[in-house]
């Protein structure tokens, strides 16, 4: 569903990202894995839009989505969260949540200053489905305080169920486990799943080598921002060349 | 289900119902205390409660301050009384068409200053502001140049023309109290809620799918058409405009009223305008002392209180009931 | 026709230098404030028209020494200077920067009220230090004041770039216009840096004032429009660039020279605020590039 095609990103001089090729498989959950600075949020804001790509390629089923701007994207299929939540921290989660449906709908400024209707009808519509996805990510208990009173861990179901809004085919996950306990780490890997559950194709940046095998059908291994091996976590796992660069580079693997 | 709880659920329903009981208490006014002088004040407080709650819009959901909304009242009073005092036009479509020009001229400032943030989009927005007095001051075949136009024609249609404050009362505040509706929706609103979120982070918002840029011209137009009512409905009612009308001067004076009544309060900016009118009538006999005042206030309020007087005031009642720990 | 437009040349050049310079000293000002603080200084012009009042009363009205009344002006101009350090940098300092700007409009709005009270809305000025008989070169005629103007700018920018370069005081300032905290660890008095940075600024404008007051006049309400200049020539050269606010100030000056010359002096403002509306779209980092960041939570008027 996700293909990208000889990917390159320059910054001045300097490759961040140098002919990285891949496909993602619709409903699988690939992670991308590397040494720090090997591209991997480099790779991910090519995709969503925050940056353009120098060369290369990406298709989302089919059909080619580099270059365009970001809000495109988004409406094309793509969700992310941050390696930091970003929540709204002055709305309420449910109103996060809200956000991510915000798309589907048009009432526009002068529809929504008369109280027209059909706003309110959308306003009802937007608000069950924001709370369908607050229950999916366990926090409809909660909807109602402000997203910033929330410890991260929290936060980081409150950009899920946002993410899960906009009825994205493809969700961008940035070290979602980063700053998690153990327990919250096993937690968070049954959101993925069930992320996966309902048809979403995930793409996973991580740094606990435990979560991604466990999870990822597949990963991706890049390095000083080159393609360095693709496969199943067993095969990845037994592969010489990913062993010895992580060996290089001990400390954040 | 209660009418209360039904009122509750739904933001249009309550705005509804506070802004038809504040307009039933205005309208009842004149009823009680008879017809008189204040009326006249009342009037200047709803034209100029327009171009206030315009920039409440603007600073409440997008967090920006824009020094243009002097010049947009200036270009809805010019062109409202250049279509009907040149060219003929009945009062009420010109006010309307007024607006499209408004509309146009916010939109493509708009389109171009928009990409800048805090103290650089109120400096574009000032060179703007500037940019229209200069216009209006120098063109004068057009706009009458220093003297102004006089001999706007009243508001009115079809041959039926406001004559006396009353009547004028009756008509501007419904009015004014339609377009408080109309900016309490959108603020409760999808829209209001997405710019909240974009003034956050417009790059989050944009992975959403939500075209961040739009908004933002949106809400930049909405608040700039809001100046322009006020600025026709201005003309129309004392029959006169002058490059004053437009100075940097009001332009700041609607800052102050937001300084009073709070940046992110629309009811506020209400209060803010009765603050003002009250000053200018009877504290200040000079321009200059006027300056004084207004300078020291504005000093004194964002110092003690930077997100405007009113919210100051409530946040301080509301720690004195609960306590220091609230 | 040659000497006629050899002529006009030079007349436009030194009209140039001249109301360059004078903006120039406020752009310089603005930039230098802009530097130490991120504050956008709308009272800049204030410094200007307390100087050209105050020098326009004692010397001009009253028949004080021009030294005399020199020096009451700069008194004068140094307290505003330091009451404007107390009111943006000190008793403001957690508030947002727009907040601040509207805090300095305050005071620029509530100075031009206390100059009308103290002194009277009426244009003033004096006689120019070196008589009133133009100089002659070719067909084109300069005021002797404007070569004092031209002057005494350069003397004073050279020596502020020499103050920034080769002080310590220089030296804090710029560090500090780097990164506040980073000169507070290195033991920097970032408050009196701040406050240093508003006397030079305020020099800068006094400077000004006296100057140029025999040539353009002055009133109470001169120092906004003047401090609007000033700031467009600080952005179109790059906000806390020195050389880059002397380039505007040039910059914009030619432009309003040329537009009056080949124009309508109407429309003399117009190109100018046309021009900052375009710099700061397409190069927002000015024509020379100076510092532009922002702290995203400063930007925001409704949250501290």
């Amino acid at each position: 569903m996700l293909r990208v095609s000889a990917l390159e990103k320059r910054f001045g001089g300097l490759a961040a990202l140098n002919d990285v090729s891949f496909s993602v498989a619709p409903g699988q959950i690939k992670s991308v894995i590397g040494p720090n600075g090997a591209g991997k949020t480099t790779l991910f804001n090519l995709i969503a839009g925050t940056l353009s790509p120098s060369a290369g390629d990406i298709h989302l089923d089919g059909v080619s989505i580099a270059g365009l701007p970001a809000a495109a994207i988004g409406a094309a299929g793509v969700a992310r969260t941050f390696q930091q939540p970003r929540v709204f921290a002055s709305l309420s989660i449910l109103e996060n949540a809200m956000l991510g449906g915000h798309r589907f709908h048009k009432g526009g400024f002068l529809a929504c200053g008369l109280g027209l209707r059909h706003t309110r009808r959308e306003e009802e519509k937007l608000r069950a489905r924001a709370e369908k996805w607050l229950d999916f990510a366990g926090i409809q208990s909660i909807k109602h305080r402000n997203a910033s009173e929330l410890p991260l861990g929290q936060q980081r179901y409150v950009e899920i169920a946002r993410a899960m809004a906009t009825g994205a085919k493809l969700i961008l996950m940035d070290e979602p486990a980063a700053g998690l306990d153990e327990t919250e780490t096993k937690e968070l890997g049954e959101m993925v799943r069930a992320i996966r559950g309902t048809g979403t194709t995930v793409l996973i940046i991580d740094h606990h080598m435990d979560f991604i095998m466990s999870l990822a059908d597949e990963v991706l291994v890049l390095n000083f921002g080159q393609w360095l091996a693709e496969g199943t976590p067993s095969q990845i796992q037994n592969s010489e060349i990913v062993i010895e660069a992580y060996l290089g580079s001990d400390d954040d693997a | 289900m209660s009418i209360l709880t039904f009122i509750k659920q739904d933001a249009v329903h309550l705005n509804t119902a506070r802004v038809a009981l504040f307009l039933t208490a205005i309208l009842l006014v004149p009823v009680v205390f008879g017809i008189g002088y204040y009326l006249n004040m009342m009037i200047f407080i709803a034209i100029l409660s327009l171009p206030a709650m315009g920039l409440s819009l603007l600073s409440g959901l997008s967090g920006q301050l824009a020094i243009s909304h002097g010049a947009f009242f200036a270009i809805g009073a010019y062109a409202s009384a250049i279509l009907s005092t040149n060219i003929g036009i009945n009062p009420v479509l010109s006010t309307l068409l007024a607006q499209m020009i408004v509309a146009l001229v916010a939109a493509a400032i708009g389109a171009v200053v928009l990409r800048l943030r805090s103290h650089y989009l109120a400096i574009a927005t000032l060179s703007f502001a500037i940019i229209v007095e200069l216009v209006i001051k120098e063109w004068s075949g057009l706009t009458g140049g220093m003297q102004g136009m006089l001999n706007i024609p009243a508001m009115g249609a079809l041959g039926r023309e406001a004559t006396s404050d009353i009547q004028y009362y009756y008509i501007y505040w419904p009015i004014t109290a339609l377009l408080l509706l109309f900016a309490l929706n959108l603020s409760s609103s999808r829209i209001g809620r997405a710019l909240r979120a974009i003034r956050e982070g417009e790059p989050i918002v944009d992975s959403l799918g939500i075209q961040a840029a739009e908004y933002k011209i949106g809400i930049y137009i909405i608040s700039s058409v809001f100046a322009g009512v006020g600025g026709a409905l201005y003309a129309h009612f004392v029959g006169f405009v002058t490059p004053a009308t437009g100075s940097i001067m009001f332009a700041i004076e609607i800052i102050m009223v937001l300084a009073l009544g709070g940046f992110d309060r629309l009811w506020g900016a209400l209060v803010g305008v009765v603050l003002i009118t009250l000053l200018n009538e009877y504290a200040l006999g000079f321009a200059d002392y006027k300056k004084i005042i207004l300078g020291v206030t504005l000093i004194a309020v964002m110092l003690v209180f930077p997100r405007g007087l009113l919210p100051g005031l409530i946040d301080l009642a509301r720690s004195n009931k609960y306590g220091r720990t609230a | 026709m040659t000497s006629l437009i050899v002529s006009d040349l030079i007349q436009i050049v030194m009209t140039t230098l001249t109301v360059g310079s004078m903006y120039a000293l406020i752009a310089v000002g603005v930039s230098l404030i802009y530097s130490a603080t991120g504050v956008i200084n709308f009272a800049q012009g204030e410094f200007v028209m307390l100087s050209g009042m105050t020098v326009a009363s004692l010397y001009g009205s009253m028949g004080w020494p021009l030294t005399t009344a020199i020096a009451v002006a700069l008194v004068v101009v140094l307290f505003y200077a330091a009451l404007l350090t107390l009111l943006t940098s000190i008793l403001a300092a957690r508030i947002s920067l727009i907040g601040v700007l509207i805090i300095t409009i305050g005071a620029s709005i509530a100075t031009q009220g206390i100059a009308a009270r103290i002194w009277d809305s009426d244009t003033h000025r004096f006689a120019p230090f070196s008589g009133e008989d133009p100089i002659r070169i070719l067909d084109a005629t300069i005021s002797p004041q404007a070569l004092w103007i031209v002057g005494v700018t350069a003397i004073c920018i050279a020596g502020l770039i020499w103050f920034m370069r080769s002080t310590m005081a220089g030296k804090a300032m710029r560090a500090c216009s780097l990164d506040q905290a980073a000169a507070t660890m290195v033991g920097i008095p970032v408050k009196a840096t701040v406050l240093l940075s508003f006397t030079l600024s305020g020099l800068l404008g006094a400077v000004g004032g006296i100057l140029t007051t025999p040539l353009t006049t002055i009133d109470a309400n001169s120092g906004m429009l003047l401090a609007i200049k000033g700031f467009t020539a600080a952005m179109l050269g790059g906000m806390g660039s020195i050389p880059g606010a002397l380039f505007g100030a040039l910059l914009i000056a030619f432009v309003e020279t040329v537009t009056v010359t080949v124009g309508s002096s109407a429309f003399k403002e117009l190109p100018t605020f046309t021009i900052i509306i375009l710099v700061l779209l397409f190069l927002p980092r000015g024509l020379v590039g100076g510092r532009n960041e922002i702290g995203l939570q400063h930007e925001d008027l409704t949250r501290q």
